[in-house]
């Protein structure tokens, strides 16, 4: 499988504690990667810094054998690089139609296309994707109003919008209760296998995860403990005494 | 990156995006008031009304209250892009409001230039002034950007005090005086139309919608492919830029400039006033909200003489208390839940 996210030796302090410690990561094409581990072994440190939320203080990160280490987060989810948050971070003030329109793929402007509204293929995919994962009846409604639930759902559009190659779930199912929960796994097959895209899926939820994923790494105080199929991990002694528990 | 083809059964979904095509642009009121060729008949009528008020014989005094009315329009207007649409509230925003009138007398004492010529460098003085200051002021946040840009609001009028055989510190600068009320109505009007307008069509453009989006959750917009730095300088440059070209126009309406006047502290409180009491961040609000403000204060000195102040501040806090989110604000959420209760009780819901 061809690397198409490759992270090597990333590095990540905060004052004294070091998050990340020379960490190796990749994600394959079509891949789903899981990324588990205990409270601040720095998963979401990690997604933050190969989202270029956070600079790595050492190590090189490379989307489709492009250098993405120092770039902006705009430029890396230009390139195809898309993440949610454990907070969804919708515009709330807007209506969940805008909300997608927003995350368009905005390489593919047409000319003069930002003083323009947005065009019939954007539009016609914001609607697609709302439809498929059952918000289309919601689309005229200001994003601030859905429930939690239906905020991470609307999170997923706006990172399938652009149409990226990689889209990395930080707790897309914390707080989503578990008729939700199954619901979401159903989005996510449907979409992977659709659109062909790569996912990173950071979850505590582990048997949502080890029943997703192709390959899992697990992370221990900013190092990486184990990795393998779901199977496998599963029955590491080290990450059982480390995270799964008996 | 991938194309943004949709591969899973587009057909079915051309209607709804017809159906949703509307929705970025959806505004405030009633469904009958959200009829855009209603909404164009309404302002046309009323543009047309006022092209030809001048026409009717209105005095000078009538037709200053006018212009005033016009030049605050196009000022909310303005300021509503940087401080409204992004979030970055610019209580400094007078700045350009000096530098626009500064750069015409500047133009017109130093160099010889007719007026009228310096009109376009106005703005070109302000857009300057904007690149520069806003690229490390934006970087601040919060209430940190509005405390910068008052600081650069008051470095800039100890400027224009301080470099006196340049500026004329405080004994300004005289123009040669142009006493054409109608002129100057028609020069406003056209501001205010030119600005509105343009506003409306700011926020019906990606453009427009990305200013929303920093707003709202800046990181997440970032995340979603904004360049946030754009976007938030764009709208700074040309909020700077009308205000500065209203600065200059403004200047030679009044004949007179010096640092007291065009850098005036009360300048930035009523841009907020007049905002807050439309509606931050709304298309319209700005407009109404200046209209309201300058009409109501016109009354109430007339009515009241020297008490004004007193009636006219229980009014505004009365407004702010029952419509938190300003005029336009609070109706447009009003009928935006009385629509979801609508579509609620449609779908049995």
């Amino acid at each position: 499988m061809t690397a198409l996210l490759m992270a090597e030796g990333v590095t990540c302090r905060f004052g004294g504690l070091v998050a990340l410690d020379a960490v190796d990561f990749h994600v394959g094409e079509g891949e789903i990667v899981g990324l588990i581990g205990p409270n601040g072994s720095g998963k979401s440190t990690l997604l933050s810094c190969l989202s270029a939320g956070r600079r790595a203080d050492a190590g090189r990160i490379r989307l489709s054998g492009r250098d993405i280490t120092r770039r902006r987060p705009s430029t890396v989810a230009r390139m195809g690089l898309t993440r949610t948050f454990q907070d969804a971070r919708v515009f709330g003030e807007l209506t969940v139609t805008e909300n997608v329109l927003l995350s368009r793929d905005w390489t593919r402007l047409p000319s003069f296309g930002l003083l323009r509204p947005p065009e019939r293929a954007a539009r016609e995919r914001a609607a697609m994707l709302l439809d498929l994962v059952g918000l289309g009846g919601l689309a005229g409604e200001k994003a601030g109003s859905l429930s939690g639930g239906q905020q991470r759902l609307l999170e997923l559009v706006m990172a399938m919008m652009p149409g990226p190659k990689v889209v990395m779930l930080d707790e897309a199912t914390s707080g989503v209760n578990p008729a939700l929960i199954a619901e979401l796994s159903q989005h996510l097959r449907l979409l992977h296998r659709e659109e062909r895209v790569s996912f990173v899926i950071v979850e505590h939820n582990v048997g949502f995860v080890f029943g997703m994923a192709d390959r899992i790494v697990v992370l221990q105080q900013g190092r990486v403990l184990a990795e393998g199929p779901p199977a496998e991990v599963k029955s590491n002694q080290e990450v059982i005494d480390a995270y799964l528990g008996a | 990156m991938s194309s943004g083809t949709p591969t899973i059964g587009t057909a079915p979904h051309q209607k709804a995006a017809d159906r949703l095509s509307a929705a970025p642009a959806r505004g405030l009121a009633s469904s009958r008031f959200a009829d855009p060729r209603l909404r164009a008949g309404l302002f046309a009528a009323g543009l047309a009304a006022l092209l030809v008020t001048p026409a009717f014989g209105l005095n000078n005094s009538a037709l200053l209250l006018l212009s005033t009315v016009f030049m605050w329009i196009g000022l909310t207007s303005s300021w509503n892009i940087i401080s409204g649409f992004t979030g970055y509230v610019d209580f400094g925003h007078g700045v350009f409001f000096g530098i626009g009138g500064y750069t015409a007398g500047l133009l017109v004492t130093h160099v010889d230039m007719p007026f009228w010529y310096t009109v376009p460098l106005a703005p070109v003085a302000g857009l300057v002034f904007a690149l520069l200051v806003g690229y490390p002021l934006l970087r601040l946040r919060g209430v940190y950007f509005s405390i910068a840009m008052l600081g650069a609001f008051m470095a800039m009028r100890e400027l224009a005090l301080v470099f006196r055989d340049f500026t004329g510190g405080s004994g300004g600068i005289i123009f040669k005086a142009v006493i054409d009320r109608t002129l100057f109505y028609y020069v406003f009007l056209g501001i205010a139309v030119a600005v509105v307008l343009g506003t409306v069509w700011l926020r019906r453009s990606q453009l427009g919608s990305s200013m929303l989006a920093v707003r709202e959750n800046e990181i997440g917009a970032e995340a979603r492919g904004i360049n946030t730095t754009a976007v938030k300088l764009t709208a700074f440059c040309v909020s700077g830029a009308i205000t500065a070209l209203i600065g200059s126009l403004w200047a030679y309406q009044t004949a007179f400039i010096d640092p007291a006047i065009m850098f005036r502290d009360i300048l930035l409180i009523n841009l907020a006033l007049m905002v807050t009491l439309g509606g931050l961040g709304t298309v319209w609000g700005p407009a109404l909200g200046a209209t309201v403000f300058i009409l109501l204060r016109e009354t109430l000195w007339g009515t009241e003489g020297e008490d004004f102040l007193l009636f006219f501040g229980v009014a505004l806090i009365v407004v702010v208390l029952v419509l938190p989110k300003g005029i336009v604000g609070s109706l447009a959420d009003r009928a935006h839940l009385a629509r979801a209760r609508r579509a609620g009780k449609e779908d049995g819901r």
